[in-house]
């Protein structure tokens, strides 16, 4: 008798731990189909601005960094590190990072060295991809209550490609401005050249 | 069987079923809904919308025709390639297109004013409805477009080429001397706390797009 209680606590313990195992597993992989994955293109999206930031920042001459159309307007590396400071900012917050900001005060105004501020972009925008690569689908939804009472991460997600887009389009007006044309758009044309179009 | 050895067994049934139950929800949870993209994108599109139908009534109608440079979209060309985005993009996520709506010679058509603050509201109104119409099933449909592979991804590409002319616009908008006007709402706000809070004191405002 005492040998068949034991065998069935036995048996009911491995076939508990079998079952927990198994859902954990799953949760980690979390292998349910979203209803549209928006991550991928959250992902691709990011990595063409992170390329395209990089490769106009290093188009743009140094002695042009603190360029602005306006007094009382961001310069050239202003804009960057105003966007490399929000990657910084809002992948920390997707990671649920420590409470201290990872962007010190006046980051943005900090340096206006070339090569440091391409560091900085290079560094946020990893730091963002990182992100939210580790993010799983069910993620999408934790609140963030920081950002709004409704606000979630996935609303980050969106803020962090949008805002991204939207100072793309202002630093390629800077270029301009400034008789840069950007790299991609130049290739692109000698490309054309090539061809005879 | 004794009740030591019952409660054994009842204890380690009650444990799977409940970690069960946790696991079904979460995926439930993650795969009914996680985030509502359409939503998302007409909240991005709203906000867009406010801020360019402000700035282009903001901009005289003489800078119309202004550009940066020989060869590249002039104010009004840039408003209307929006436009011509949130028009033809949106089509392709299945949504009956414009009438009589093509690309081709669109950003040329018009260099007046008020044709285009009409044209504006009326393509995000536009890229909204439809966005708003789509089922979570059409968000995963294949689209001819090797770039943007299924209509989530048009969808998500309609917000952020909205986003990044508007960005455009507010630095064209710089250059000929125009404040955005939530910025300059913003600075009056902030000059009244200021005003109120210590009129001696002139804090240095922090820089702006």
């Amino acid at each position: 008798m005492r040998k068949i209680q034991i065998s069935l606590l036995a048996i009911g313990l491995v076939f508990a731990g079998t079952v927990a195992r198994a859902a954990a597993q799953q949760s980690a992989k979390d292998t349910t189909a979203p209803s549209y994955d928006m991550k991928a293109q959250a992902l691709v999206d990011l990595d063409g601005l992170h390329k395209q930031f990089v490769s106009l920042a290093e188009a743009i001459p140094a002695d042009k960094f603190t360029w602005r159309p306006a007094a009382g307007v961001r310069s050239i590396a202003e804009v960057y590190l105003h966007v490399a400071g929000e990657n910084l900012r809002w992948a920390s917050d997707l990671e649920a990072a420590p409470a201290a900001s990872p962007v010190a005060k006046g980051y943005e105004e900090s340096t206006t060295e070339k090569a440091k501020i391409i560091d900085e972009l290079n560094k946020s925008f990893s730091s963002a991809h990182a992100a939210i690569e580790k993010m799983a689908n069910a993620d999408f939804a934790k609140p963030m209550k920081k950002y709004g009472p409704d606000a979630n991460a996935g609303d980050i997600v969106y803020l962090i490609v949008m805002h991204t887009h939207e100072h793309l389009g202002q630093s390629i007006a800077y270029a301009r401005m400034n008789g840069v044309v950007p790299p991609w758009t130049a290739a692109q044309q000698a490309q054309q050249k090539k061809s005879g179009n | 069987m004794t009740r030591f050895g019952l409660s054994i067994l009842v204890l380690c049934l009650a444990f799977v079923g409940a970690v069960s139950r946790s696991s079904g929800q979460g995926a439930q949870a993650a795969g009914s809904a996680s985030f509502n993209v359409r939503q998302g994108a007409v909240a991005e599109l709203k906000e867009a919308q406010q801020e360019l139908v402000s700035l282009a009534q903001a901009m005289p109608a003489e800078k119309y025709t202004w550009r940066p440079a020989e060869g590249i979209r002039s104010v009004a060309e840039v408003y209307l390639h929006v436009c011509a985005g949130n028009f033809g993009l949106t089509a392709l996520t299945g949504v009956p297109a414009k009438p009589g709506f093509k690309f081709q010679g669109f950003e040329k058509s018009t260099t007046d004013k008020k044709q285009i603050v009409d044209l504006l509201n009326e393509c995000f109104a536009f890229a909204e409805n439809g966005i708003s119409s789509l089922s979570d099933a059409d968000l995963s449909k294949p689209v001819k477009w090797d770039e943007y592979p299924t209509v989530g991804d048009v969808v998500l590409h309609i917000v952020a080429h909205a986003h990044e002319h508007l960005g455009q616009s507010i630095a064209y908008a710089r250059m000929n001397g125009v404040v955005p006007p939530w910025t300059a709402a913003a600075n009056q706000r902030r000059a009244q706390r200021q005003q109120q809070a210590a009129p001696q004191s002139q804090a240095a405002r922090p820089p702006q797009n």
